[in-house]
């Protein structure tokens, strides 16, 4: 068992074959760095929950394959990224600093879906982005490629 | 194309995410990325992430292809929205090469061969700058097209005879 610390401070107890698809753990145990607690200064426990629910599910990925659960494995996907935006954000981020490739993959391509079709202010505010740019400069943009801002499926909403 | 690839914090989500969620949005998201800030337009702009747009829809079943000739080489690269591709302006073209998904075009006006660069993957259309003033009498033009991994940028070569 491999325990790992959030950053308020609460201990998960993870299978070591769990926690390898992190390539971060899996190098801190190989390299023998993993023998007591190990901290995760930016990952909060309810965040963390989320990633171990994950990993403990695709513990044997190759395994599903052989025993036909791959149709399980693509049902409990759909439904572990049917969370909201924050929380699909926060989990990327973990998924990144931990090294989940797989992981990374289905967040982002969740995150790539809702982001489909949103509008330019839409975008900005799901990714925390400030504009910089002049009213004018947007003109400009919008003038240069008109065929990116039209339509009737652009959505304004944040979710 | 822009070669710049440091982009100071666009978002807390980091340039790598980013561009990772980027890479999977539909052409038209990603045109209007150019709106969202300045750092989203220097991003989506970089040979890299339009390496890596296009290797993505490559992969995608229901993808349209753009089909190029030229003596040399024939290919196809992959658009999406053929529909909403631009016209352009004049039919006779000729294709000098493609790379990554950049097609490098030549048309001749009344005196003159112009060239032009078109990325149908990003919908967009260049035509290149040409000092006409050394040029006084009829010459045969050659034309070349390629990428220069040092300035990690697509240069053409024009050449006159």
């Amino acid at each position: 068992m491999v325990k790992l610390k959030s950053n308020d401070d609460k201990e998960f107890e993870v299978e070591e074959a769990a926690v390898i698809q992190s390539e971060m753990i899996k190098n801190m145990i190989e390299d023998g760095c993993a023998t007591s607690v190990i901290p995760l200064p930016n990952i909060d426990s309810k965040t963390l929950i989320k990633v171990i629910e994950y990993l403990n599910k695709h513990i044997n990925m190759g395994k599903a394959a052989e025993t036909g659960e791959e149709d399980d494995l693509k049902e409990f996907d759909e439904q572990f990224v049917n969370m909201g935006w924050e929380e699909l954000f926060d989990v990327i981020m973990a998924a990144n600093y931990l090294n989940i490739h797989e992981l990374m993959e289905l967040c982002c391509q969740s995150a790539a879906d809702r982001l489909k079709n949103k509008s330019v202010r839409a975008v900005r505010e799901m990714l925390k982005i400030t504009n910089d740019l002049t009213e004018e400069e947007e003109q400009e943009i919008i003038n240069d490629a008109p065929w990116a801002f039209e339509g009737p499926e652009i959505d304004d909403t944040v979710n | 194309m822009q070669n710049e690839r440091k982009i100071i914090n666009i978002s807390i989500l980091g340039e790598e995410i980013l561009e990772d969620i980027f890479s999977r949005l539909i052409l038209k998201t990603v045109g209007q990325l150019n709106c969202v800030c300045k750092g989203c337009k220097t991003l989506i702009s970089t040979p890299w992430f339009i390496f890596a747009l296009l290797k993505r829809f490559s992969s995608c079943i229901d993808a349209h292809y753009l089909l190029f000739q030229t003596r040399e080489t024939t290919g196809l690269i992959p658009i999406q929205n053929p529909s909403c591709l631009i016209k352009l302006l004049v039919s006779d073209y000729s294709t000098v090469g493609s790379i990554k998904g950049l097609i490098c075009l030549t048309t001749t006006n009344s005196f003159h061969k112009l060239i032009c660069l078109w990325n149908p993957s990003m919908n967009q259309f260049k035509l290149i700058p040409i000092n006409l003033q050394n040029i006084r009498r009829k010459c045969h033009v050659s034309v070349g097209f390629g990428y220069e991994q040092i300035s990690d940028d697509y240069k053409v070569i024009r050449i006159l005879n």
